[in-house]
C-alpha cells in the first residue's frame, strides 16, 4: 500500500528476474517458472517428437536441463529464446538417440477416440474433421526434417519470431526462412491433399 | 518449376521481410499468378492449425518435474558450456573419452571393426552439426552413427 492509501501494484517478475533466483537455488521461482512454460514446451515437445508420452518425458527432461544450466544463465538473453533453445537441443538429440538405437517397429500412436477430442456440444462431423485435421498435421511433421520441423513448431505453435528461432536453433535467419517456408508449403501439400480427398475417403482415414 | 520469389513468400505472409524484401515481393505478386495461388495455400494451412485441438500437458508433469530438482544451488558436471560453439572441442572431448575408454585405441592398431567405426565416426562428427553433447550417452551415440548409414 503506497502512502497515500492507493494500493500499489506490484509488477509480476520477469522471467529473467526468476531465472536469477533459480541460479541461486530458489525452487519457488522456478516452479512459477515451470507454470509460466509447462505448456508451451510440453506442445513443442509433442509436435516434435510426435507421441504423448515421449513428449511428457522430453518436457521433463528439458525442465531439468533448464535448473541445472541456469547458473550459466545471462539476463541479457531473453529466456523465452534461452528456454527453447535447451528444448531444441534435447528433442534433436532424443531424436538422434531413438534413431540410431533401432528400436522394434512400433505402432504408430493411435489416434485419440472421438469422443476424447471432441469438446462439449460439438458435433460428431466437426470432431471427425478435428482428428482428421490433428493426423494431417502429425503426418506432415513427421515427414519434415527434424531441423525443418523444430522451426516449424517454435514459429507456428509457438509464436517465436524468425529471428528468436534462429537463436533457439543456433541457425540464420536465412536458414531459418527457408526451414519454415519448406515446412509450412510441405503441410500445405498435405492438407490440399486431405481436402482433395473428399468427405469418403477422409472417413476411412 | 517453382517461381524464384517462392521462398519469400512464406516469410512475407509472417511479416519477416524488410521495407525492401517486402516492397520487391509484392510488386512480383501482384504479376505472378502462380505466386498468388502459392500465397493462398499457405495462408490456408497456416490458418488451419489454429483449429488444432489444444495440447494440454499431464496434471501429474508438475509434481513430476518438481520432485526431481536437486537441493542446493544449481552447477556440477551438467552445467553447460559454450562447447558446441566451439566446432574442434566436440570431436576432442570424444576422441579423448574413446582413446581412454577403450584401451586398445591407444594403438594405432585397430583390431576390432567397432574400433575402426568409432573412429570413422569421429570424423563424421567434425562435420555433423551435433548440438549439445554433453552427457556420456552422447558417445554412444557417436560409436553407432554409422548404423545411420542406407545401404541399397
Amino acid at each position: 500500500m503506497s502512502e497515500n492509501g492507493v494500493p500499489t501494484v506490484v509488477q509480476p517478475e520477469t522471467d529473467e528476474e526468476l531465472m536469477v533466483q533459480v541460479a541461486h537455488g530458489s525452487h519457488a521461482a522456478f516452479a512459477r517458472l515451470f507454470d509460466r512454460y509447462q505448456v508451451s514446451v510440453s506442445r513443442f515437445a509433442y509436435r516434435f517428437v510426435g507421441n504423448r508420452a515421449r513428449a511428457e518425458e522430453a518436457a521433463q527432461e528439458v525442465f531439468l536441463k533448464l535448473y541445472q544450466s541456469a547458473g550459466t544463465y545471462r539476463p541479457r538473453a531473453k529466456f523465452r529464446t534461452y528456454l527453447f533453445r535447451v528444448a531444441a537441443n534435447h528433442c534433436l538429440n532424443e531424436v538422434r538417440r531413438g534413431e540410431y538405437r533401432m528400436k522394434p517397429a512400433q505402432e504408430p500412436e493411435r489416434p485419440a477416440p472421438l469422443d476424447a477430442l471432441s469438446s462439449p456440444g460439438e458435433r460428431p462431423d466437426e470432431a471427425l474433421h478435428a482428428k482428421q485435421l490433428e493426423q494431417a498435421v502429425s503426418q506432415a511433421l513427421q515427414a519434415m526434417t527434424e531441423r525443418e520441423r523444430a522451426a516449424f513448431a517454435l514459429c507456428r505453435f509457438e509464436g517465436l519470431s524468425y529471428r528468436e528461432v534462429a537463436e533457439a536453433l543456433s541457425a540464420s535467419e536465412s536458414a531459418v526462412k527457408s526451414l519454415i517456408h519448406r515446412a509450412t508449403l510441405a503441410l500445405a501439400k498435405k492438407l490440399d491433399a486431405l481436402e482433395a480427398a473428399g468427405p469418403a475417403a477422409r472417413s476411412e482415414a | 518449376m517453382s517461381c524464384t520469389y517462392e521462398c519469400e513468400l512464406t516469410a512475407l505472409m509472417d511479416g519477416e521481410l524488410d521495407d525492401l524484401a517486402r516492397h520487391k515481393v509484392e510488386t512480383h505478386l501482384g504479376a505472378c499468378a502462380e505466386c498468388q495461388e502459392t500465397t493462398r495455400r499457405l495462408g490456408r494451412s497456416v490458418a488451419k492449425l489454429s483449429a488444432l485441438p489444444a495440447f494440454e500437458p499431464s496434471a501429474d508433469l508438475r509434481r513430476q518435474v518438481l520432485t526431481r530438482l536437486p537441493d542446493g544451488r544449481p552447477g556440477g558436471w551438467f552445467v553447460r558450456r559454450r562447447w558446441a560453439h566451439l566446432g574442434w572441442a566436440l570431436p576432442a572431448a570424444a576422441a579423448i573419452a574413446y582413446f581412454m575408454l577403450v584401451p586398445a585405441a591407444r594403438s594405432p592398431d585397430f583390431k576390432e571393426p567397432a574400433q575402426y567405426l568409432l573412429a570413422s565416426n569421429l570424423e563424421v562428427v567434425e562435420d555433423y552439426e551435433f548440438l549439445g553433447l554433453e552427457e556420456p550417452d552422447d558417445l554412444e551415440v557417436v560409436a553407432h552413427l554409422h548404423e545411420l548409414e542406407v545401404t541399397p
